[in-house]
């Protein structure tokens, strides 16, 4: 093969040296060193400050609360694109795709506007005569920016496994006297597995580390882990302590995705 | 033998193409039915309308005397083993042979001894705990089999299941599911394109075509007396040759005049032009000017067991199908004879589908 030629490849593992490697070995130089040059795990230890441990159990909350409702409107909307009665399923594909093609800042900042104290929301309540809604800078208002933006990324893998699933299967399921309901949760959900796993991969992990939807809908007074590590870097220009935390965030991370794995025994949407 | 299934006046259209047109069908207890035709010729969507994973478009049909036309497939009693298998991948076979059974809310030892007494009856024994993945092709046949049977339908119904092994394999299979179907005792609905699979394993061959039921029988009689061309070229090798009755049981073909059979009693008036179907086995050889007519030996190959020649015959200059044990030359000049009741005797065509197929070759 071509591609194992050592002389094609080289681009190539030139550009993780450089994107990946070198990134992550520094990351993990300045989050093991203190500001005076000697090895600490002071940087890691930062994680359980009482502030830190705080934002990192409200990313947690917030990152899981988006994925499960991501996962709850993304399943039922797979099966529906995948049907073949709703004959265009290439437009509606396009449809839920679209967004993605939109800058994401672009998207978080629409909700801005649309949330304001005086924004478009607002604007419609108090013309039908309702009171005003503060949902701006809640939660609530975080995990709706998350959910708007993540949740083309759990449709289409579940979208893609779903729409693979041979039909004789569920036939055969029927034949054998399932119900509709059986046929769903004996064969279809456990088929999907795959797309399941890589679709919370794509949206647990960019929720759990964001900073730009929190910042934009949480008005800074929401701090979540991301937002912290951003002030490190920016504000308090502590490389130090932000790729310590990093690091620690890293170690969540891979940890989450290994258990995620165990449920794909297919392994083939692992992205670890 | 009583009636089990039957199936009234069915029509059937995908869109603009009509698969099936008013095609009816009788179905009894404990027979092992094939439905035979080239592909498109509707005899997988007669099965999945039993199966009811197909609406017909008109015509009812009924199971045991109950109108199941509009029963979902699984309320039906009867189970399918798909073309592709259609093994569950994330389960493994006990697993897949239980699933039927847990469905339906069997105990968890009435489970586990059923999938056992599967296993050992499609000779699979203690592979309870294997990976779908793990198995060839003759074996997730099997355990397709395996897993319709433990729910003990009345009736099985087959989709081409030999379809993808290989030929020994497929010989072997055929034997053991004549087997399956002796020990079980239930009835089989089998469907294929294989003439031969048809004609070893079946009690009654329905030859099917364009959407219709060509020919309906036992295998001797589709072999040996099929009704048009469409069935006399479709089940083995045949020679279909235009003739003319001359007058009762006396067929005239190229030229030559053959005693037959058939006659005024079958509705073969004299001058009526007709088929005639001569199997090249049935033609035999005897020395040059002692038969009914001469050709030469054009071609000869060897096909194992016999001999095949194309014979060019004298007058007529029509090429004979011949089929024969012993060893004949290229060129060599010969005599040749049919016997009476291996002549054939058909009605002229009057729809497209009752022709024989054109090969493109």
């Amino acid at each position: 093969m071509i591609i194992a030629n050592k002389k094609w490849a080289s681009p190539f593992i030139i550009w993780i040296i450089i994107g990946t490697i070198i990134p992550i070995l520094s990351i993990v130089y300045y989050g093991m060193t203190s500001k005076d040059g000697g090895v600490t795990f002071a940087n890691l230890g930062a994680i359980f400050s009482h502030d830190n441990l705080q934002a990192l159990e409200l990313s947690l909350l917030l990152a899981l609360v988006s994925t499960i409702i991501c996962l709850l409107i993304a399943f039922p909307m797979a099966m529906i694109l995948k049907d073949s009665k709703y004959g265009k399923q290439g437009f509606l594909i396009f449809v839920f795709i679209l967004p993605m093609w939109m800058n994401f800042l672009l998207r978080t900042m629409a909700w801005q506007v649309l949330l304001e104290r005086n924004g478009v929301i607002n604007s419609i309540l108090t013309a039908v005569g309702l009171p005003r809604q503060a949902i701006m800078n809640t939660p609530g208002a975080i995990i709706l920016g998350m959910v708007y933006d993540f949740l083309p990324f759990m449709i289409l893998p579940i979208y893609n496994v779903v729409s693979k699933i041979d039909k004789h299967l569920l036939e055969a399921a029927y034949d054998l006297g399932a119900n509709k309901i059986t046929v769903f949760t004996k064969v279809i959900i456990p088929l999907s597995v795959p797309g399941i796993v890589s679709g919370i991969t794509m949206v647990f992990i960019p929720a759990l580390t964001t900073f730009v939807i929190s910042n934009m809908l949480g008005g800074g007074k929401i701090n979540l882990i991301g937002n912290i590590i951003e002030q490190e870097f920016t504000v308090n220009s502590n490389w130090y302590l932000g790729s310590g935390l990093s690091l620690v965030m890293m170690v969540f991370i891979i940890i989450s995705m290994l258990l995620l794995n165990k449920f794909d025994k297919t392994g083939g949407a692992s992205l670890v | 033998m009583a009636e089990l299934i039957r199936l009234d006046n069915i029509s059937k259209s995908f869109g603009e193409q009509e698969v099936l047109d008013e095609l009816s069908l009788t179905v009894y207890e404990n027979e092992f039915v094939t439905l035979l035709g080239p592909s498109g010729c509707g005899k997988t969507t007669t099965l999945r309308i039993i199966g009811g994973f197909e609406t017909p478009d008109k015509g009812r049909v009924y199971f045991d005397g109950q109108d199941i036309t509009d029963l979902p497939p699984n309320q039906r009693h009867l189970n399918t083993v798909f073309q592709n298998y259609a093994l569950f991948p994330h389960m493994n076979v006990g697993e897949n042979i239980a699933f039927g059974l847990k469905v339906s809310g069997k105990s968890d030892q009435y489970i586990k001894d059923k999938v056992k007494y599967a296993l050992n009856l499609v000779n699979l024994k203690g592979f309870e705990n294997r990976q779908i993945t793990e198995l060839s092709g003759g074996q997730q046949q099997r355990i397709a089999m395996a897993r319709a049977i433990v729910n003990e339908p009345r009736v099985l119904l087959l989709d081409e299941p030999l379809g993808a092994l290989d030929l020994k394999l497929r010989q072997e299979m055929q034997y053991e599911l004549v087997r399956l179907k002796k020990e079980l005792g239930i009835t089989f609905i089998y469907v294929t394109h294989d003439q031969e699979e048809a004609l070893t394993m079946s009690d009654k061959v329905v030859v099917m075509n364009n959407g219709y039921i060509q020919q309906e029988g036992t295998p001797e009689q589709i072999y040996n007396e099929p009704e048009n061309a469409f069935v006399a070229d479709f089940i083995g090798d045949s020679n279909i040759v235009p003739g003319r009755m001359i007058k009762d049981k006396l067929v005239e073909i190229k030229g030559t005049e053959f005693p037959c059979i058939d006659g005024s009693a079958e509705g073969f008036e004299p001058g009526q032009p007709v088929d005639v179907v001569i199997r090249p086995e049935d033609i035999e050889i005897r020395p040059y000017g002692e038969g009914l007519f001469n050709g030469e030996i054009i071609s000869k190959i060897f096909i194992g067991v016999h001999y095949e020649m194309l014979v060019k015959s004298e007058k007529g200059n029509f090429e004979w199908l011949l089929q024969n044990y012993d060893e004949h030359h290229v060129g060599q000049k010969i005599g040749m004879y049919v016997r009476p009741e291996n002549i054939q005797i058909m009605k002229k065509p009057e729809f497209d589908d009752e022709k024989a197929m054109e090969l493109d070759l």
